[in-house]
């Protein structure tokens, strides 16, 4: 090969080289097969109710008519999908809803609809969505795929939802209940002792039973002395009603504050205090018995609720969230967020509105309360 | 070919010049070892930028994610005001001020304020049509005089907003129905001076330039803002699908009207006063990009000459700061001097080239290990962050694009680096400030969140 030949052959390889990337490069800007907008993320997504929403657009629209009529006639009914999946629709007083079969193998892997109210055996997975037009009862150890239902709901003990519920009416779950995703009530959710859970909304949340002895009413919170920024060491600054504080913060037992208040290290708010604005700390906060703070109470990291706290707004924290016993998060007509990673709750809290625990949450039984149920 | 290059340029310069230049910049004289010695300084800023790329997309890929607002759905949502700042925008005012009225925010404690800035267009009688039908919401601020400039429009209005909670939209935006919520939530944060949503282009499929500014947008949010959001860092407020705290940039001195980059400029105050910027890369807005490179090129220079400015004003106050950690402080100086790196760069090739051709490559082996290893993993960090935010989007396709941005980003480096140059110029630096607004194209008007 002669040296010119040589030369050119390398720069022919070079350019080839150099452009090869922008083959398909080229190809994509004249096909355009990914040229739509994104997707943006569409509220109605993120709402609680979203799967439930849209099960009963589904029931409406292929099975509402197998529904009136079973209500009407009082005779029950099933049938298939064109998906193969099979269903029942069950009158108000049918015959026994599960077949011999399913009782035998205690699962049922039929579309289950109830014209009236409904009332489940124990000891059986639902593989399907469960619907009652009524109220619905299940036994203890049942386990749920999703369920919607428009009168109370009581689940068993150790019963466990895998994918959502709804009800229009009140949801209440027995004792170590595990309800996984996203679970939800219009009215409100009483979650029995050792229940764990992931995302829970309704009006009122209570865990368990109320304790009298641990909640407080707040009234008598932040009858100390009430602290200036001035008085709070490290203080940095103090604009626009906020005060910002470097390293770590104590406040004495009863005081009183009257301006957010932003902490950079950790944070420890004495039994009684109550801050008449919101809290930002960085680090682990911990709030005494009784503390009532009228805003938000944001953490970097774990937030820890003495027994009796209350909170005004938001309560959100990065790492976990440990609600001694009679705590509550928002108020009656107006709902606010606990958000976490992780949420521990002692018996007698409430929460008005929604809770998140990311890697889920768990409601302790009476006799594991002893220290977070008395901070 | 580039030796013949050579050749024929010193070829054309007189031989007696030729030689005292030689002798001037000859081995060991002082001019050639301050090249080298500045090629060292701007290899080293490369590599540092690099460094922030690679260390953004990583923890894109493989850190913590940090969305610690997003979960707030029920609360008593405070009032707010949105405003919408308008110069001539007869085109879509209209639009946004409906969907404004649609959001799902209570709307008692929603106020929409369209700030008329001089429009001599149609954009007045639109308002006017809106405030009079819904004149609990719809409260508009109009000005017929005054500093031109979207700070200036807002500096002013803002003295009629009498909530504490601010946000603000371009006329050409079009949030979803849920979007003033998630805006909002972040400032239950008492730390919270400034929330930002993502921008989201929505006429992607117009031409190959939206196409891939669609990558550079998708590479700004999904990386970098994530990014410094995860490592709580310097996110940054855009000036449009975000909001501030009133009382807190009151507090750090308002709206600063001289400024090309008021969001930037207001970034940076709130962060020397002790106050955070939250982003909300899950808080999506559409918006227009340019459809033409002249408009692209007008945009992108008017961003240069403005994070200049804030970069003038604010990098030794930062350096000082003591309320400002480490890691913010070293992204905030980093993220000050972005727009510096094009001219730097362009030195630097310069450098490079020049050397090169004067034979001085001491040391050697060093330096052609560094330069190829730059080569191979340093011009890749850029590719490589927006190829992950194609993929953290879901997009699949788009991704075969990457090769075209090297056009976009040669545009951008020369015209950041005209900017940057023409504001050094005496002439300019008291240039008088106007609003440069992107070009509509009433086609995409109308997308709009489900």
């Amino acid at each position: 090969m002669s040296p010119a030949l040589a030369i050119a052959f390398f720069f022919a390889l070079t350019v080839f080289w150099s452009l090869l990337p922008f083959l398909p490069a080229w190809a994509e800007s004249r096909r355009r097969r990914d040229a739509a907008p994104l997707r943006v993320v569409r509220r109605a997504e993120v709402d609680v109710r979203f799967f439930a929403l849209r099960f009963r657009e589904f029931l409406d629209q292929h099975l509402a008519g197998e529904l009136a009529a079973a209500k009407a006639d009082g005779r029950s009914r099933e049938g298939r999908l064109e998906d193969g999946t099979a269903w029942l629709v069950a009158a108000a007083d049918g015959p026994a809803l599960l077949t011999a079969e399913e009782s035998g193998e205690r699962a049922s892997q039929r579309l289950l609809l109830a014209a009236g109210d409904l009332t489940l055996p124990g000891e059986h997975s639902f593989l399907q969505e469960v619907h009652a037009v009524g109220a619905l009862a299940g036994g203890p150890r049942n386990i749920y795929r999703a369920v919607l239902a428009d009168g109370p709901v009581a689940l068993g003990d150790e019963s466990t939802t895998l994918r959502w519920l709804h009800t229009e009416d009140a949801l209440a779950a027995g004792a170590g209940c595990a309800l996984y995703g996203r679970v939800s009530a219009a009215a409100s959710i009483r979650l029995g002792a050792g229940c764990r859970f992931e995302r829970l909304h309704a009006p009122a949340i209570a865990f368990g039973e109320a304790d009298a002895g641990a909640e407080a009413n707040g009234d008598g919170a932040g009858g100390g002395r009430e602290l200036a920024p001035r008085d709070l060491p490290g203080q940095v600054d103090f604009g626009a009603g906020r005060c910002l504080v470097e390293g770590d913060l104590e406040i004495e037992d009863e005081a009183l504050i009257d301006f957010d208040l932003v902490v950079v290290g950790r944070l420890r708010l004495g039994r009684g205090a109550r801050v008449n604005g919101s809290v930002k700390c960085r680090k682990d906060a911990e709030l005494g018995h009784g503390v009532v703070i009228a805003g938000s109470l944001v953490g970097g990291r774990h937030l820890r609720l003495g027994a009796g706290c209350r909170t005004g707004g938001p309560v959100l924290a990065e790492g976990d969230v440990v609600l001694g016993a009679g705590c509550r998060v928002g108020g009656a007509g107006r709902p606010t967020t606990l958000s976490a990673r992780r949420v521990t709750v002692s018996p007698g809290c409430t929460v008005h509105g929604t809770v998140w625990a990311h890697e889920g949450g768990r409601l302790l039984a009476a006799d594991e309360t002893g220290e977070e149920g008395h901070a | 070919m580039f030796p013949d290059l050579a050749i024929a340029i010193l070829d054309a310069i007189p031989r007696e010049r030729l030689v005292t230049l030689f002798a001037l910049i000859g081995r060991g004289h002082w001019l050639v070892t301050a090249m080298i010695w500045a090629l060292y300084v701007i290899i080293f800023f490369v590599c540092v930028y690099l460094i922030r790329h690679y260390s953004f997309t990583l923890n894109r890929l493989y850190g913590r994610q940090r969305h610690p607002y997003l979960d707030v759905d029920e609360a008593e949502w405070p009032e707010v005001t949105v405003m919408v700042p308008a110069h001539n925008e007869q085109a879509v005012i209209g639009q946004i001020l409906q969907v404004l009225l649609e959001v799902d925010y209570p709307r008692e404690r929603l106020r929409v304020m369209p700030v008329n800035d001089r429009s001599d267009d149609g954009t007045a009688a639109i308002i006017e049509e809106f405030a009079r039908a819904n004149p609990d919401v719809v409260m508009p601020y109009e000005r017929r005089e005054g500093k031109a400039g979207k700070a200036a429009a807002l500096a002013e209005a803002m003295a009629h907003v009498d909530t504490d909670l601010v946000l603000v939209f371009d006329a050409d935006y079009v949030p979803g129905r849920g979007l003033v919520k998630q805006l909002t939530a972040p400032f239950f944060d008492p730390e919270v001076g400034a929330v930002m949503g993502r921008v989201v282009p929505a006429n992607v499929e117009e031409n190959l330039l939206t196409r891939l500014l669609d990558l550079e947008r998708a590479g700004g949010y999904q990386v970098d803002q994530q990014a410094r959001m995860n490592l709580h860092l310097v996110p940054q407020y855009g000036g449009t699908v975000g909001g501030v705290r009133r009382s807190a940039l009151m507090e750090v001195g308002g709206w600063n009207t001289d400024s090309l980059a008021e969001d930037t400029d207001a970034t940076y105050r709130l962060l020397l006063g002790g106050w955070k910027t939250a982003y909300q890369n899950r808080s999506e807005c559409y918006e227009l990009v340019p459809e033409g490179w002249p408009a692209r090129v007008r945009q992108i220079k008017r961003w240069a000459k403005g994070h200049n400015q804030t970069m003038v004003r604010y990098f030794w106050k930062l350096v000082r700061s003591r309320r400002v950690g480490r890691l913010e402080k070293l992204d905030g100086l980093l993220l000050l001097g972005v727009y510096l790196m094009s001219p730097v760069m362009l030195v630097g090739w310069a450098l490079a080239i020049l050397l090169w051709f004067l034979g001085i490559n001491k040391p050697g082996l060093i330096i052609i290990l560094a330069v190829t290893s730059y080569s191979s993993i340093g011009n890749f960090a850029t590719f490589f962050e927006l190829a992950t935010a194609a993929r953290l989007d879901g997009s699949r396709d788009r991704i075969r694009l990457l090769p075209f941005l090297l056009f976009g980003f040669l545009v951008s480096l020369f015209s950041v680096s005209r900017a940057a140059v023409g504001q050094t110029m005496p002439w300019q630096r008291n240039g008088r400030l106007y609003w440069s607004k992107t070009d509509h194209n009433s086609r995409h008007n109308g997308r709009r969140h489900e």
